[in-house]
């Protein structure tokens, strides 16, 4: 005997469920429990902090003293402190040279250089030369900072044997530029790596057909490969402009000193919310960090959308 | 003058494999060629190395008088049209056109004119300020061919320009290209895997294989005076009959009957192994036992709307046929194929070498 459609399977009848509106077909309730969890941990380790912080900031909340056991509240008093405070406007001065220097510049260029350099190569050139970058990135900060301070030393650093100049204090006569060339070098491979990927998505035969037609191999950099790459180089320089504003391994190299010549943002905050216990004061600043990314990022993301 | 004189020519890849292996190509000028083969014969690696985009291992190039083996591909005055057409997605069609001009710093007004002009010449006249992508597979193939053409070139190289339009677009295509070759007067040399591609648009065809050529000739030389069997097969839109046999007392015995042989061009001995080659199209059926005929049986009839490809089997071996749709016979049906003996070709068994037949 045939069976029909209708007589397959035990024969019960069951009765016929509403269908869900979702895609996944959950119904609401469902789906809800699935989300709960993430929420509540996004809230008590993300949300309450960034809370929490605005609270401190309106307080002058201290790690030891009278304003430890008696908070009071303030208000805008920190904010108003920090605009006026001689040190917030240096370290801003100094974060906006560091960000510019040794992330939109340093970084991007040194980066898409090697990419470019790099991109006709196979075998091992390239993966020695892209395994030395990337270890500069993987390995942890304080390593860095360690290697980087026997580099620098003033007695027997690598750096004064290569030069054959004994005795020269680099970390105290040019601790800016040390701490660029620094993170440069920490930061490189993460650029290089986005521009090679990006690279290998530029057409041969479009640089070809612009290399019959008479291009240089510097015009077909202009022509043709950076518009291919546009949305490439905006989400880098979005990405190291962020990190490189808020990076702490130069306070490792320079302590933020001397007087202050390498005192960046993240190390101000430190040195005041630790340092000296100005919880309060600190958490005001780090608000303000916290806006001026904030407004960074929206920036990119509208110039991004334009094109 | 810009005919091209090829000597020679070699390109070896690192690993040791000739891409091109001592091909010798003289095109006329103004002629337009093509460069057919299978892939991976080297067709598109001699054609990227009149472009200049592949250096050469051995030999020369020139193109008119000049020594071109070793020039920047930007100074060889040559313009090439990419597979995949190349177009610059991030400018519109006009600036698309101009680029080479832009390249050579032509001023932005007379660019602009050229590029009106050019896309005006190829039906682009209302696409000027749109992008690649807005553009269909056709258009972005016309625009392509404007790009290189708004440079004056000497050389126009064309590579597989029709293989990503579809079928109903590719014939009408082909039509368009032959007409603006012919107006341009411009020397022509273009790739395709396509033998009938390069029956309907070439002057001459260089059939090619392994990185050698096997045959340079007219579509009228390579379809009926094939050099050897690999040509007899490639070309044509049904292969070749191709089936062993033995040269005997001035006939050929195949199939276990004895057809006429063609004049043979080589002396060779009574039981000397051959290749016989007949055409689909040059044979016809009949239902009685004709002299000098083959028996066989119907396999399969295709019908191809005028025409219908009949597949038979004689013995063990196979014949194709081509007759009007009319006429076909049945499937499971005793014929007997005739061939004329001006049609039929003698191929040497062991060197694939045509000894006979052919005009």
């Amino acid at each position: 005997m045939v069976s029909t459609p209708s007589s397959v399977g035990t024969g019960v009848v069951r009765a016929r469920r509403k269908r869900a509106d979702d895609v996944a077909g959950l119904g609401r309730a469902r789906a809800a429990a699935f989300v709960v969890p993430a929420l509540l941990m996004i809230g008590m380790f993300l949300l309450f902090p960034a809370i929490w912080t605005i609270y401190l900031g309106m307080t002058d909340y201290r790690l030891t003293g009278l304003a430890a056991a008696h908070t009071s509240f303030v208000g805008l008093g920190n904010y108003t402190a920090a605009v006026g405070d001689k040190a917030f406007w240096n370290a801003l001065q100094l974060t906006v040279v560091f960000v510019a220097l040794s992330g939109v510049i340093g970084q991007s260029l040194l980066g898409f250089s090697l990419a470019w350099s790099l991109r006709r190569l196979k075998g091992w050139v390239r993966t020695l030369v892209e395994s030395l970058a990337l270890a500069a990135w993987v390995i942890p900060g304080s390593v860095n900072a360690f290697l980087w301070i026997a580099l620098l030393d003033r007695r027997d650093g690598t750096l004064n044997t290569l030069l054959n100049t004994p005795g020269t204090a680099w970390l105290i006569s040019d601790p800016m530029a040390m701490i660029v060339i620094f993170n440069i070098w920490v930061g490189t491979a993460f650029s290089m790596q986005l521009f090679s990927s990006a690279l290998s998505a530029v057409s041969p035969s479009q640089l070809e057909s612009a290399r019959i037609a008479g291009a240089s191999e510097f015009r077909q950099l202009f022509d043709i490969v950076l518009p291919t790459i546009k949305g490439h180089i905006l989400t880098n320089t979005l990405m190291i402009t962020l990190w490189t504003f808020n990076t702490f391994t130069p306070f490792l190299l320079t302590a933020g000193g001397p007087n202050r010549k390498t005192e960046i943002l993240s190390v101000y905050i430190y040195k005041t919310a630790i340092g000296s216990g100005q919880l309060g004061f600190g958490a005001a600043i780090s608000m303000i960090m916290l806006l001026i990314n904030l407004a960074i990022a929206l920036l990119y993301m509208r110039v991004g959308r334009k094109k | 003058m810009s005919d091209i004189t090829i000597r020679e020519l070699v390109k070896q890849y690192p690993n040791g494999v000739r891409g091109v292996d001592g091909v010798d190509v003289d095109v006329a000028d103004g002629e337009f060629f093509a460069l057919l083969g299978p892939s991976g014969c080297g067709k598109t690696t001699l054609l990227r190395s009149i472009a200049g985009l592949e250096s050469v291992t051995e030999g020369a190039l020139h193109i008119g008088v000049t020594d071109m083996t070793h020039v920047e591909p930007g100074d060889r005055g040559v313009a090439m049209v990419f597979q995949d057409y190349a177009l610059f997605p991030h400018m519109d069609v006009s600036d698309n056109i101009a680029y080479p001009l832009r390249v050579r710093k032509v001023p932005k007004e007379e660019r602009r004119a050229t590029a009106a002009r050019t896309a005006e010449g190829l039906s682009l006249g209302g696409l000027l300020d749109r992008r690649p992508g807005q553009l269909s597979g056709g258009q972005q193939q016309r625009v392509a061919l404007a790009r290189a053409i708004a440079t004056r070139p000497d050389v126009l190289l064309l590579d597989e320009p029709l293989s990503n339009l579809d079928a109903r677009l590719r014939l009408e295509a082909r039509g368009f290209l032959k007409q603006l070759q012919r107006d341009l007067g411009v020397t022509t040399l273009f790739v395709t895997h396509d033998q009938a591609e390069a029956m309907a648009l070439a002057d001459r065809i260089a059939v090619m294989k392994d990185g050698r050529i096997q045959q340079i000739g007219t579509p009228r030389e390579v379809f009926h005076s094939p050099r050897n069997t690999f040509v007899a097969s490639f070309i044509g839109s049904h292969p070749m009959n191709l089936l062993p046999g033995r040269v005997s007392g001035g006939r050929v015995e195949v199939l276990g009957a004895s057809l006429p042989a063609p004049r043979l061009t080589v002396d060779v001995p009574d039981g000397h192994e051959v290749v016989w080659g007949v055409r689909p199209e040059f044979i016809s059926w009949s239902g009685t036992a004709t002299p000098d005929s083959v028996r066989a049986e119907v396999s399969i009839v295709e019908n191809l709307g005028a025409t219908a490809l009949v597949l038979a089997k004689a013995g063990d071996a196979r014949l194709q046929c081509v007759v009007s749709e009319e006429s076909a016979p049945q499937v499971g049906q005793q014929v007997w194929f005739a061939c004329s003996v001006e049609k039929t070709l003698l191929f040497d068994a062991v060197t694939t070498d045509r000894i006979g037949g052919g005009e």
